[in-house]
Order: structure tokens, then C-alpha cells, then sequence
């Protein structure tokens, strides 16, 4: 959209302020002087003209266009101004490097003051197959015969001490 | 305040949003190799049967403390008091040629870590007990200590939030269980 009025032979439109063309920009370099800012060669005026038209464009309509009489001096300070507002913004790889640095910050610190998330986050699915496996496991252990404890020390004991009186050493102890 | 001003909304929403999913990619991922679901289950089971040895005065004496250590916990209410006396047997030096010692070994030490387990912060304190003894590489008595001990692991595992290691040691005892009723039925 911008393109094609950016394309379009920009021509000096009459001031609004009077006076011939000549004349007007002479004006304008003056007061670019004074304000300490470059002079602009007719290409860049060209195209700033050219841009801000074509913002007028999109936020009044087309219509609105031919009623908005600024000054070539006006239509610089507006250019100038998004300039200053677009450059404000961080860049693409600015944006990624504080991103990364952001994303480098959390494998740091969230291991650090939340071990815990780990647990947390877990996938609930492998968690429910986790449960399922000890839940079987330990139902399966429950029905294995034999004792435990004491119970299995005492009678391995038993066990033992019976084997020991039966060998030949048995009765050493 | 400049980083907001700079980022903008957007960014600082999306500075939010990557680092929430980089948080659980920690989770997921490099502790991944531990952590995360079928990439680091260690299943591996290798297995021995126990054979008896020749009986000796000696290893009667050490399967006759067991039993005397075992009935001493049995009558201790306080679980420190109960978790010292384990260790004590735990810590019995046991005689040469005395088979019958692993499962007994393996049981005091499964006990030893669900009383640990029941006092405050001894969960990791059992899980360093217990982990070394069933290491996957590892030989386990084909014996329902062996069984015991690693759904003890696998609870202990389960409750710091090890997935993985609890989920390899479930799937551990129950083969174990299964080769002992392979053994039962012939």
C-alpha cells in the first residue's frame, strides 16, 4: 500500500503558507538550520512526503488526504517522530537476546528456588502408570508367601542352627 | 523497568511464557536422562539363586543377631530408636561363606528404610541406603527380600518424585516376584 504511493513521482505541493516552491524551501532549510537538523535532499523529502501521506491515508481515508494541508516542515517533524518511536523499540535479535538471556536466567534459577517443580510438572500420565506398577507390585508382594522380619530371621536360624547339629562341627557351639 | 519499557507488553509476556516452557523443560529434560518416562527406565534385572553354604558356629551367630535385632525393633515404639537398632545390624560384619546372609541383609535394610522413611527429611537419606544395594548392575537373590526391597526403593523414589527410578524398580520386583513363582510351581 505504502509502496505504491512511496513509487508515485512526488511533486512539491503548493504551501499552505504561500509563496513559490523556490521560496518554501528556502524556508524550510532555514528553519531545519535553526533547529540544528541536516538538510534533506529532494529524495529523502520525496519519500518522507511520500510516507506521511500515506499514514494520513490509512488513518483518515483517502478522502481526508486532500483536506490535510501540512507544511513540508510539519510532515518532516511527524516523520521524524515515528522515526524516533519505531527506533525505541528493541530490534528482532535484541528482542531474542533478551529472551535468551531471559530463558538462561530460568534454567538457572528455577532448579535453584524450585526443586520441587519437578515434581510438580510431571506428566500426569506417567505418573498414573508409575502408581498402577507399584500399586500391582506391592499387591503381588503381599500375597508371596513366606514370612518377613523377624519372623523369617528367627526361622532361617532355626533352619541353620538344625543343619550345624547335623554336621560333624555342629557340635562345637 | 527499561528492560519492560523496551520489551513491551508482548515481550515481556513472552519473556514469561519461555521461561515457564524452559522451566519444564529442565523437568523433563536433562535431568531428562534420569527424569523422563522410557528414555532412562532402568529395568534391568540380573539375578543369582542362594545357595547354602556349609553351616558354621559363626553364621549362626550372625543369623541369630539378625533375629534378636529384628524382635529388639519389633519392641522399640520410637522409630529413631528402631532405625538405630537396624543399623546396628546392618552394620554386622558378616562370616565368609554365609549365603544365607544377602536376603537377611537385604530385608534389614528395606526395613531400615521404611523407618527412616517415616521421620522428616529420611526419604533421601533412605534412598541413599537403599539405591547402592540394588543397583541395576547389580546380581539380586532370586528371594522375596530382593522383591520387598525394591518396591521399597520404588515407593521411596516415588515419593522424591523420581519417576523413573520408581517405575524401573516396580517393574524390578515384579519380575523378581514372577521368577520366585516360576520357582514355586516346578
Amino acid at each position: 500500500m505504502t509502496r505504491s504511493r512511496h513509487d508515485q513521482p512526488s511533486r512539491p505541493r503548493p504551501s499552505p503558507h504561500g509563496g513559490s516552491d523556490e521560496a518554501e524551501r528556502a524556508r524550510i532549510r532555514a528553519e531545519l538550520a535553526a533547529l540544528g537538523e541536516p538538510d534533506a535532499d529532494d529524495d529523502d523529502d520525496d519519500r518522507h512526503v511520500g510516507a506521511v501521506t500515506a499514514l494520513f491515508g490509512v488513518a483518515h481515508g483517502d478522502d481526508a488526504i486532500g483536506a490535510l494541508e501540512l507544511s513540508e516542515l510539519e510532515r518532516r517533524r511527524v516523520w521524524r517522530r515515528i522515526d524516533e518511536r519505531r527506533s525505541a523499540r528493541p530490534s528482532a535479535p535484541r528482542r531474542a537476546t533478551w529472551i535468551g538471556i531471559a530463558a538462561a536466567a530460568a534454567l538457572v534459577l528455577v532448579p535453584v528456588f524450585a526443586p520441587e517443580v519437578a515434581d510438580r510438572s510431571s506428566d500426569p500420565g506417567a505418573r498414573a502408570a508409575r502408581e498402577a506398577l507399584g500399586e500391582q507390585a506391592r499387591r503381588t508382594l503381599g500375597h508371596l508367601p513366606g514370612d518377613q522380619d523377624a519372623e523369617r530371621a528367627r526361622g532361617m536360624a532355626d533352619d541353620y542352627a538344625a543343619r550345624l547339629r547335623g554336621t560333624p562341627n555342629g557340635g562345637d557351639r | 523497568m527499561t528492560i519492560v519499557r523496551r520489551l513491551g507488553l508482548a515481550g515481556v509476556l513472552g519473556v514469561v511464557a519461555i521461561s515457564g516452557l524452559v522451566a519444564m523443560g529442565c523437568d523433563a529434560a536433562p535431568e531428562g536422562e534420569e527424569r523422563s518416562e522410557d528414555a532412562s527406565i532402568d529395568a534391568r534385572l540380573r539375578t543369582h539363586a542362594i545357595v547354602p553354604g556349609e553351616p558354621t558356629p559363626q553364621g549362626l551367630a550372625y543369623l541369630e543377631a539378625v533375629a534378636d535385632a529384628h524382635a529388639q525393633a519389633d519392641a522399640e515404639g520410637r522409630a529413631e530408636r528402631r532405625a538405630a537398632v537396624l543399623r546396628d545390624a546392618l552394620a554386622l560384619p558378616v562370616p565368609g561363606g554365609l549365603p544365607e546372609a544377602e536376603p537377611l541383609r537385604l530385608e534389614l535394610a528395606a526395613r531400615l528404610c521404611e523407618t527412616l522413611a517415616e521421620q522428616p527429611g529420611g526419604v533421601p537419606v533412605a534412598l541413599d541406603l537403599l539405591a547402592p544395594m540394588l543397583d541395576p548392575e547389580r546380581s539380586l537373590p532370586v528371594d522375596r527380600s530382593s522383591a520387598r526391597a525394591l518396591v521399597v526403593l520404588g515407593d521411596l523414589a516415588a515419593r522424591s518424585g523420581d519417576d523413573a527410578l520408581a517405575a524401573g524398580s516396580y517393574a524390578r520386583a515384579i519380575r523378581v516376584m514372577s521368577l520366585l513363582r516360576q520357582e514355586l510351581e516346578r
